[in-house]
This record gives C-alpha cells, sequence and structure tokens, in this order.
C-alpha cells in the first residue's frame, strides 16, 4: 500500500544554518528548489523550521542534495 | 479570574453592542481598584479576565457549563467599563473590513508580505506557533526573533483557542505534526512588521491573521514561551 505522508530529510547543520538566515515563506516553513548533485532540479518542496525537508513524490538522501535555494514567489 | 456581574453592571453592557456573537470585550475598573483591566464578558453577565490565562479560564467554564460556572462565582462590580475598539484588539481596520467568517476567521484581503508596513506600537503582543521546542527562528540567546520571521497576533491566536480552532488549517500550515509551542513576542515600538490574512495553501483555508518581521525584532523582545493552548 502507498504512503502518501511525505519522506522527511533532516538537512545538515550547514543547510539549517544557511536557511535559518532567510526569510519564510509561511509561520514555521519556507518552499525551496533543491539541485541534486547529478544536475536535476526539484522545485518547490517545504522544509519546516529551517530543518526538516518534506519530500512529496521523491525518494533521494541528503548526500544527493548538492544546492537549496528558497524559491521564486 | 472569572466573576459574576451583578444587575447594575449587566445592564450597562446590554446597552452597548457585541464584540463578538454572545460575547463583549472591555476595559472596565473594578470597584476600589483604580486601573483598568481588560474582560471578555459572556452573555453581559459572565466576565472572564482577557489575559494570557484566558484560554485555562474558558476550558474550566465548558468543562464545568456557563450555568454552573455563573452560580459558582462570585460577584464583582465595575466602576466603569467601556467597550474595546475592536482596532485595539490588534486587528487594523482595514482587516476588520474583510469578511469573518466560522471560528473568528478572517476571509478575503492579502498575506502580510503583500500589505504595507507598519511600526509595533510597543504593546501588542504576538505569537508564532510551532510544533518544535527549538524553534529556529527564536533567537533564545538575544530573546528576538529572527528576520524574516512570521507570527500571529496574540489576540488571533486566543480567536483560535476559544472557537478550539485548528491551528494547522487556520494558519495554512504544511505540518504534519501537531502545534505544540507557543512563543511569545512584545515588539518595541521601532520594529516594523506587516500585517496580513493568512490565504489558502498546503489544502487549508487559511483565514487566521499573520504578521511578517522582515528584520525581525529588537533584543529582549522574546519574553514567554508555554505549550499550545495554555
Amino acid at each position: 500500500m502507498a504512503n502518501d505522508k511525505p519522506k522527511k530529510i533532516k538537512l545538515d547543520k550547514e543547510q539549517i544554518e544557511y536557511l535559518s538566515k532567510l526569510p519564510e515563506t509561511g509561520m514555521g516553513y519556507q518552499i525551496v528548489d533543491i539541485t541534486l548533485k547529478n544536475g536535476r532540479k526539484i522545485n518547490n518542496q517545504t522544509v519546516l523550521n529551517s530543518e526538516f525537508l518534506l519530500l512529496e513524490n521523491d525518494d533521494i538522501s541528503l548526500e544527493q542534495i548538492s544546492k537549496i535555494e528558497l524559491s521564486k514567489k | 479570574m472569572i466573576k459574576r456581574l451583578p444587575f447594575s453592571s449587566s445592564s450597562n453592557l446590554l446597552k452597548m453592542p457585541e464584540t463578538g456573537i454572545g460575547y463583549q470585550i472591555i476595559d472596565a475598573v473594578i470597584e476600589h481598584r483604580r486601573r483598568k483591566e481588560r474582560f471578555l464578558v459572556y452573555n453581559t453577565l459572565l466576565a472572564v479576565s482577557f489575559d494570557e490565562r484566558f484560554f485555562q479560564q474558558r476550558r474550566k467554564i465548558i468543562r464545568e457549563g456557563y450555568e454552573r460556572t455563573l452560580n459558582k462565582a462570585s460577584y464583582i462590580s465595575f466602576e466603569s467599563a467601556s467597550l474595546v475598539n475592536k482596532s485595539q484588539l490588534g486587528i487594523s481596520p482595514r482587516l476588520m473590513m474583510e469578511g469573518k467568517g466560522d471560528k473568528g476567521r478572517h476571509e478575503g484581503g492579502n498575506g502580510a508580505t503583500d500589505n504595507p508596513k507598519e511600526n509595533a506600537d510597543g504593546k501588542e503582543i504576538f505569537v508564532r506557533i510551532s510544533a518544535y521546542e527549538n524553534d529556529r527562528r527564536i533567537d533564545e540567546k538575544n530573546k528576538k526573533l529572527l528576520p524574516g520571521s512570521y507570527t500571529t497576533t496574540h489576540n488571533d491566536y486566543l480567536t483560535c483557542l476559544t472557537y478550539d480552532d485548528d491551528p494547522i488549517d487556520r494558519y495554512a500550515l504544511p505540518n504534519d505534526e501537531d502545534i505544540e509551542w507557543a512563543f511569545y513576542i512584545q515588539p518595541e515600538r521601532k520594529d516594523e512588521l506587516q500585517r496580513g490574512i493568512v490565504q489558502p495553501a498546503f489544502g487549508h483555508a487559511g483565514g487566521g491573521i499573520e504578521a511578517f518581521f522582515e528584520k525581525g525584532t529588537s533584543k529582549n523582545t522574546y519574553y514567554n514561551k508555554k505549550p499550545y493552548g495554555q
């Protein structure tokens, strides 16, 4: 049976510090675009508390992430 | 403090408009005291201090029932009482012009970042709700809110609690975790904010009040952390 709950990844310290300095999108969360090390981009993902990345459909690991940026509105 | 009002005070309140269905929010001077205190009065009879303990008191009323609470409550008399303007409750007149729907939620309007900046008045309290006790937007060392952070107003937080509203839906949050904490911030006059209505997102309706602090708040403006709802 499919699990509809998004996968939650705890970001590394550097990423958390980086996101903590950027504005929130709403109370307690930021919407981000992720670039993977293979160049693939996953846009409009949610990060809670500048700390936990929620992935709706993608099954990636922390090690695959190259860059995180705030999504443009 | 939960008190019953005598006929004279109740009659005076009956002449004033309601703040919401079945209640009034008033500033009153209690007999033999000199300072004004704020109360939420149910049905012009049952006065509850409108302070940080309000929700606890309200729970008590729900638990025991209105009639029983009223019968048990001791009397208190007001020397004077005046209705609190909605603008004094931390909602701008512009926002009050928007419709107010179920559970005290606001309809229409803009999100905070689409509205002009205003300065805090140094008195108003803002609340940041969070699933995390170590909320990263709270600078524990300097006792302040970090730049780029959102809160709601204390008034809207109380409204959310008063109606037993779902904070995830009211503030359109993406969380799948329960909200556990409430962080209290009282910004200084020099602190700027933008105030608006939470727009629908993540399948949630929104309608709560949100305040965005682009530059954060001054040192020592974060003053309390409590479990959500207490």
